[in-house]
C-alpha cells in the first residue's frame, strides 16, 4: 500500500516539474534582457546620494547623503513645482482614461464597416505628429489675432481669450491638445478586448430585447473593465512625470506660474553640467512617488476588481 | 595618324579639364600674417592623429566628413589626421556627459556655443589641462595675445592658468539691440522721430490709430513687435537699467544691482503695460518665439522693433520702411545699453587623452588654425569661392555675400582669434556690420555705453562649482517669478498690490542672495 | 483536439432594431462626423502647410489651402542624403525589433499568466524596472562594457520589453484564454510548448496585433538610443537623422541673436525652412505607420480567429 502512495506521488511531482521547467524557458531570455539593461546599471541610483565627479566615476565620487534632496525641497518654488506637476498630470489621467474607452466602445457600433474602418486609421493618426508641430499649431489656433479659434468665439458672441498667455489656460490647452494626440492611440487596447467578445452573448441579450446602449453597459463594458484597470495602475505611476519637451514648448511668460513643472526645472538645471547628481535626486524622488502610486492603484483595484500587477 | 594624335590630345584635355574641376587641393609650404608672423608647414612627417568633438550648431548644415573641403585641406597643409566627432549644439550637454563620464575622452574639444566647465573639468578633476606652457609653440597666437593680454584676461581661472585657447570674432561693437521706427509711417503722418518716451507712446498711438500705411484702413497696423525677452532687454534701456537676460546690472558705483529693484524699473513696466492696454503692441509679444516674431517682420507692417540691425538678419524687407531711433532718454535718466566688455572667451581645450610628446603638435596645429588665411578659410570656405584678398590684403566677401558657406568649412564654429585691432585691419566689415558700427559711434558720444559693463558678471568673472549651483538654483525661481509677474502686469496693469507681491517673492526666493553672490565675485575680479 | 471557427464580434443584421437603438444609431454617426472633423482638420492643415510658405503658416494665413505652394520643405529633406538610408535601417530595426519584441514579451506574458516556484520574484523584479533605473549614465558604462557601444544591435534589442506590455499581453492571456481549454489539455497530458504553440498563440491574433503595432511603432519613433549609442551616423535610423531639424526648432528658437549673427542668412534661411520642414517630416516618417495599421486592422475588425474546443 505505501509503496503504491509513494509512486502516486512522485507522479505528481514529477508531472508539476515536467510543466514548469518548461516555463523557465519562457522566461528565460526576458529575465536575461533585465538583468543586462536594467539591473547591471541600477548602482547609478547612488549618483542621487554623491556628488557625481566624472574623473572619479560613480563608485569614487564623495557621499553627500540627502543633500540634494534638501537643496531640492527648501527651493522657494518646490511646492509651486510639486503641485503643478501633480495638478497637469492628475487632470490628463482623468480625462486620459474614460475618453479611449468611450471611443472605443462607440467605434465599435459603427454599423459601416468602411466608415469603422477609417475612422479607425483616422483618430491612430494623430499620435504620429511630433511634439514641436504640436505646440506650433496650438499657438497658431491660439493666436489672439490671427488664431481661428478666438475667431469662432467671436462670431459666438463670447469674449477672445488670450490662452497660451494666461496661467489658467495652461492646463486645458495641454491636455486638450494630449487628448488629441493621444486618445486614439488609446482605443487599440480596448477594441482588441472588444473583439473577444463571443458573438452568443449578443444573440442572448437581443433575444431578451436589450437596447445597443444596455448591451454596451452590461456586455461591452464589463469586457473591457480589466484591460481598463490594469491601464490605470500602469499609468498612476505617471502623477509626478516630467513631461518636458512638451511644457517648454507650451511655456510662455505669462503661464510660468502653472507652466513650472519638474521637467522644465530639470531641463533648466541641466543645462549646466555640475548639477549631474542634483537632476538624478529629483529623478529618484519622481521614480519613488510613482511606485507608491502605482502599488497604492494596484492595491485599491485588486480589492474593487482583483486586477493585480501581480 | 593625326586623328589618332588629335583624339589622344582631346583625350589629355579633357583629363586635364576633370582636374581643374576635382577639388584638389595643393598643400602650402609656407603661411604669413598681417602682423608679421608666419607658420612653415607641414607640422609633422610622422603619422599623427587627433580626435576632435567638434560642437556645430543645429542651424548649420555643415556635416564633418572626411570629403569635407575644410577636412581635406587641414590635413594636406599640417600633415595631420583629424577625426571629428560632430555634436550638434543640442546634443551638447548629453554627449560631453557621456564622454567625461566613459574616460574614453576626445583629444580636443571645440566647443562653438556648447559649454564646458573648465572650474570643474579643468581646474578641479583634471581632465583638461592648462596650455600656458604650449604657447610658447605657437608664435602667431602668441604674438596676438601679447598686443592686448587684457582681452583674454577672462579665460586665465582661479589657479591662474588658462585652461583652452582664447576666441574671438569681434568687430568692436559693444551695444546690443537697436531701435528702429517705421519713418514711412512717421512721413505719412507728418511726424518728427521721436526723442522722449512720451513722443514715442504718442506716435504709436498715432500709427495704430490712424491710417499710417496708406491702405485705407485705419486698425490694420501693428505697432511694436517683439518678443517677450526682447522686451525685457529693450524697454528699461531709457531708464538707464542697461539689462540683458539675467537681470543684472552694475552702476556706476560698482554695486551689482537686481534690476527689477532699481528705482525706475516700475517706470518700464508701466509704459510696457500702457502699451499693450492701448494696443500699441502685438498682443503676441507675451508668447511668441524669434521664428513667429520673424514671419510677421516679413509682413513689413511694423510701428516698432528692437532688434540686433536690419541687414541680413533674414527680414531686410524691413529696409525699406524702418530707420534707426536715436537713444531715446526718459526725463532724469540716460539711456544705457547692455554693453558688452569684448573680451575673448574660451573655445578650444585640450584633454589628458593627448600623449606628452604630442602635445607640442597639436599645440601647432591651433596655432595654424589662427593664421591669417586659415581664419578666413575657416570662416567663408576656400578662396576665391565667397571672399578674396583685396588690393589692401583685407579679406573681403563678394557681392553674392556669405551664403554656402556649410558646404565647404565650418563658418562660426571653427577656432579663430580676431580682437577688434586685428579683425578690422584684415578684413572688410560687410555692410551690415558696418551698420552697427555706425550706431556704437553715436552711443559712444552721448553716454549710452555703461560705464561698468553689466556683462563683465558672465563673461570675465568666474564664479567656483558650488556658487555657480546656488545662482543656477536661485535664478531659475527668480526668473520664473519675475516672468509670470511682469506678463500679468503688462496685460492687466500695474497696480501696488501687483508690483509689491512681485518684490517680496522675489526678495523671499533669495534675490539678495543672488545679488551677492555676484557682488564678491565682482570685487575679487577688481581686486586680481 | 476538434476544431471550430468560432466567429467573435457582433453581428451586423439591421432588421432586430428597435426605434432606440435607430437613434443610437444615427448618434452614433453624427458623432463620429465631429470627432473626425476634429481630428481630421489639423492632419489636414500639416499636409497643406507642408507645401505652404513658412511665414504664413506662422502668421496664420493658412486655413484650407496652401499659401504660396511650394516644394522646397521636401525638396530639403530628400536632400538629405542620410535620410533614405535613414528609412532603410528603420525599417530594419522595427521589423527585426517588432519580432523579437513579440517573442519575449508573450514568453513573459505566459509565463506569468501561469503558476511556477519564483514567479512571484521574477514578477516583483519585472515591475520594479518600470520605476527604478540606473540612468543614462551607467547605462551607457554598462552598455560600453559589454559593447554595444557603437554596435546597431542595440537598436534591435534595446526596448523590446517592457512591463507595460507584459502586463497588457499577461491580463489578456488571463481573460480571453478560457480556463477550460487549459484543463483540457492538461487532461490530454500536453505540457507548456504543446500547449503554447498549439492553443494559446493561434488564439493571441488580437493581442499579438496589439503588440506589434505597440512596439513596432516605439521602434520606428525612437530618435534617442541612436542620438547616445550610436556614433556612426551610417547606422542612424530615420528619427534621428531627422532630430536635428526639430531640435532646431525646439531649443535654438530663443536664443540671444548675437549668437547667431554670422552667417546669419544661411541661418535665417535654415530656420525659415526648418518650419516647413518639420511638417514634411511628419508625412514623410508616418506613412509607413499608417500601412502598418492598416495592415493589422483586419484582426481587430473582422476578428476571425482559429479557436479550439475539446469535444
Amino acid at each position: 500500500m505505501r509503496l503504491g502512495g509513494r509512486t502516486r506521488y512522485w507522479e505528481g511531482v514529477k508531472k508539476s516539474f515536467k510543466r514548469n521547467w518548461q516555463l523557465y524557458f519562457f522566461v528565460a531570455p526576458a529575465v536575461a534582457y533585465y538583468i543586462i539593461f536594467h539591473y547591471l546599471p541600477l548602482y547609478g541610483i547612488q549618483i542621487a546620494f554623491k556628488d557625481y565627479k566624472a574623473v572619479k566615476g560613480v563608485t569614487g565620487s564623495p557621499w553627500v547623503g540627502f543633500k540634494h534632496f534638501q537643496t531640492f525641497f527648501s527651493s522657494y518654488l518646490c511646492v509651486d513645482l510639486i503641485r503643478n506637476t501633480l495638478l497637469v498630470n492628475i487632470y490628463n489621467l482623468l480625462w486620459g482614461f474614460p475618453i479611449p474607452v468611450i471611443l472605443a466602445l462607440f467605434l465599435n457600433r459603427l454599423r459601416s464597416p468602411r466608415f469603422k474602418k477609417f475612422s479607425q486609421t483616422v483618430i491612430y493618426v494623430p499620435h504620429f505628429v511630433s511634439t514641436v508641430v504640436l505646440a506650433g499649431m496650438m499657438y497658431i489656433f491660439l493666436d489672439p489675432n490671427n488664431g481661428f479659434v478666438n475667431a469662432i468665439i467671436k462670431a459666438l458672441g463670447g469674449t477672445p481669450q488670450y490662452f497660451m498667455a494666461e496661467s489658467r489656460w495652461f492646463r486645458t490647452v495641454f491636455i486638450a491638445s494630449g487628448q488629441w494626440q493621444n486618445a486614439g492611440w488609446g482605443t487599440i487596447v480596448y477594441l482588441a478586448a472588444l473583439t473577444g467578445i463571443d458573438q452568443e452573448m449578443y444573440e442572448a441579450a437581443r433575444i431578451d430585447g436589450a437596447s445597443i446602449m444596455k448591451q454596451i453597459w452590461y456586455i461591452d463594458l464589463p469586457s473591457i473593465i480589466p484591460m481598463a484597470m490594469m491601464m490605470l495602475i500602469l499609468n498612476a505611476g505617471s502623477v509626478m512625470a516630467g513631461n518636458m519637451t512638451k511644457t517648454l514648448l507650451l511655456q510662455t511668460a505669462g503661464n510660468k506660474g502653472t507652466s513650472n513643472t519638474i521637467g522644465v526645472y530639470v531641463y533648466t538645471m541641466g543645462l549646466t553640467q555640475a548639477q549631474f547628481s542634483y537632476t538624478a535626486a529629483i529623478g529618484l524622488f519622481q521614480n519613488v512617488v510613482s511606485f507608491v502610486m502605482v502599488m497604492g492603484v494596484n492595491a485599491v483595484s485588486k480589492k474593487l476588481s482583483s486586477i493585480s500587477m501581480f | 595618324m593625326k586623328k589618332s594624335l588629335v583624339a589622344l590630345l582631346l583625350a589629355l584635355a579633357m583629363i586635364l579639364s576633370c582636374c581643374a574641376y576635382a577639388e584638389e587641393f595643393t598643400p602650402r609650404t609656407l603661411l604669413t600674417n598681417f602682423d608679421g608672423t608666419s607658420m612653415e608647414l607641414p607640422i609633422t612627417t610622422e603619422p599623427v592623429g587627433f580626435t576632435v568633438m567638434q560642437g556645430i550648431r543645429d542651424t548649420d548644415a555643415t556635416t564633418m566628413s572626411p570629403d569635407l573641403w575644410y577636412v581635406k585641406k587641414c590635413e594636406a597643409d599640417t600633415g595631420i589626421h583629424i577625426d571629428y566627432i560632430q555634436v550638434n549644439i543640442s546634443d551638447w550637454s548629453t554627449q560631453t556627459n557621456l564622454m567625461f563620464a566613459s574616460g574614453d575622452y576626445a583629444d580636443i574639444i571645440i566647443r562653438s556655443s556648447g559649454t564646458i566647465d573648465t572650474e570643474m573639468y579643468g581646474v578641479d578633476q583634471g581632465i583638461i589641462i592648462p596650455v600656458d606652457d604650449l604657447l610658447q609653440y605657437m608664435p602667431v597666437l602668441k604674438t596676438r595675445m601679447d598686443v592686448d593680454p587684457g582681452y583674454y584676461a577672462a579665460i586665465i581661472k582661479s589657479d591662474g592658468h588658462m585652461y583652452a585657447f582664447p576666441k574671438a570674432s569681434d568687430d568692436g561693437t559693444r551695444i546690443d539691440n537697436s531701435w528702429f521706427i517705421n519713418k514711412t509711417w512717421l512721413d505719412n503722418l507728418g511726424l518728427e522721430m521721436p526723442d522722449s518716451p512720451e513722443k514715442l507712446m504718442d506716435a504709436l498711438r498715432a500709427f495704430i490709430r490712424e491710417d499710417a500705411n496708406g491702405n485705407g484702413d485705419p486698425n490694420d497696423e501693428i505697432g511694436y513687435e517683439a518678443t517677450f525677452d526682447e522686451m525685457q532687454n529693450s524697454i528699461p534701456h531709457m531708464w538707464g537699467i542697461g539689462e540683458r537676460n539675467e537681470h543684472y546690472m552694475i552702476d556706476d558705483d560698482g554695486k551689482v544691482v537686481f534690476t527689477p529693484f532699481h528705482e525706475h524699473y516700475r517706470e518700464a513696466v508701466e509704459f510696457m503695460a500702457t502699451m499693450y492696454a492701448e494696443g500699441l503692441m502685438d498682443p503676441a509679444n507675451i508668447t511668441q518665439d524669434g521664428n513667429a516674431k520673424i514671419a510677421v517682420y516679413n509682413q513689413n507692417n511694423i510701428g516698432m522693433a528692437t532688434c540686433w540691425r536690419l541687414r541680413s538678419m533674414g527680414w531686410d524687407v524691413l529696409l525699406e520702411d524702418m530707420a534707426w531711433i536715436p537713444p531715446i532718454s526718459a526725463e532724469g535718466c540716460q539711456f544705457q545699453c547692455s554693453t558688452g566688455i569684448g573680451a575673448a572667451s574660451e573655445d578650444c581645450y585640450l584633454t589628458v587623452a593627448i600623449p606628452e610628446n604630442e602635445l607640442e603638435i597639436a599645440a601647432k596645429w591651433v596655432d595654424y588654425l589662427m593664421c591669417d588665411q586659415c581664419m578666413y578659410e575657416t570662416y567663408y570656405g576656400p578662396e576665391g569661392n565667397i571672399w578674396t584678398w583685396n588690393d589692401e590684403g583685407k579679406c573681403e566677401i563678394g557681392p553674392a555675400g556669405d551664403q554656402g558657406v556649410m558646404e565647404y568649412s565650418l563658418g562660426v564654429n571653427g577656432i579663430y582669434y580676431l580682437p577688434p585691432f586685428y579683425y578690422n585691419e584684415t578684413f572688410v566689415q560687410p555692410d551690415y556690420r558696418v551698420e552697427r558700427i555706425e550706431y556704437q559711434h553715436y552711443y559712444e558720444e552721448n553716454g549710452c555705453l555703461q560705464k561698468n559693463p553689466s556683462n563683465i558678471l558672465s563673461n570675465a568673472v568666474s564664479l567656483t562649482p558650488d556658487l555657480a549651483n546656488e545662482k543656477t538654483q536661485i535664478f531659475a525661481n527668480l526668473e520664473t517669478i519675475y516672468d509670470q509677474a511682469v506678463a500679468d502686469m503688462i496685460m492687466h496693469g500695474v497696480t501696488d498690490d501687483a508690483w509689491d507681491s512681485m518684490i517680496n517673492s522675489l526678495k523671499a526666493a533669495g534675490a539678495d542672495r543672488y545679488v551677492e553672490i555676484y557682488q564678491n565675485a565682482y570685487d575679487a575680479y577688481l581686486a586680481k | 483536439m476538434a476544431e471550430n471557427i468560432k466567429k467573435r464580434g457582433h453581428g451586423h443584421s439591421m432588421d432586430r432594431m428597435t426605434t432606440g437603438d435607430k437613434i443610437f444609431t444615427v448618434c452614433n454617426y453624427i458623432f463620429w462626423v465631429i470627432v473626425l472633423l476634429i481630428v481630421l482638420y489639423p492632419l489636414y492643415l500639416i499636409v497643406i502647410c507642408s507645401v505652404s510658405d513658412p511665414y504664413a503658416v506662422m502668421n496664420g494665413e493658412v486655413l484650407l489651402w496652401p499659401v504660396d505652394f511650394s516644394l522646397i520643405g521636401y525638396e530639403k529633406i530628400f536632400a538629405y542624403k542620410t535620410l533614405w538610408v535613414g528609412y532603410g535601417w528603420s525599417l530594419i530595426y522595427t521589423v527585426s525589433g517588432t519580432l523579437l519584441g513579440i517573442t519575449l514579451t508573450m514568453g513573459l506574458a505566459y509565463a506569468l499568466a501561469n503558476q511556477f516556484p519564483g514567479k512571484g520574484l521574477i514578477n516583483f523584479m519585472v515591475i520594479f524596472t518600470m520605476f527604478f533605473s540606473g540612468g543614462l549614465i551607467p547605462t551607457f558604462l554598462v552598455m560600453k562594457d559589454i559593447g554595444l557601444y557603437n554596435n546597431p544591435m542595440i537598436l534591435v534589442l534595446m526596448g523590446s520589453l517592457s512591463v507595460f506590455n507584459t502586463m497588457i499581453a499577461r491580463t489578456y492571456l488571463q481573460t480571453s484564454i478560457p480556463k477550460e481549454l487549459y484543463e483540457a489539455a492538461e487532461i490530454d497530458g500536453a505540457d507548456h510548448f504543446q500547449y503554447f504553440f498549439k492553443c494559446v498563440l493561434p488564439l493571441s491574433g488580437t493581442i499579438l496585433a496589439v503588440l506589434s503595432v505597440y512596439i513596432a511603432v516605439a521602434r520606428w519613433n525612437d530618435y534617442f538610443t541612436a542620438l547616445v549609442y550610436i556614433r556612426d551616423k551610417q547606422y542612424w535610423p530615420l528619427q534621428t537623422v531627422l532630430q536635428k531639424i526639430l531640435a532646431s526648432l525646439t531649443f535654438s528658437a530663443g536664443d540671444v541673436a548675437e549668437m547667431f549673427q554670422d552667417n546669419y542668412t544661411d541661418v535665417a534661411e535654415t530656420l525659415r525652412v526648418s518650419n516647413v520642414v518639420k511638417y514634411c517630416a511628419i508625412i514623410v516618417s508616418t506613412l509607413p505607420a499608417v500601412v502598418l495599421y492598416l495592415v493589422m486592422q483586419d484582426y481587430f475588425v473582422k476578428g476571425v480567429m482559429i479557436g479550439s474546443v475539446k469535444g
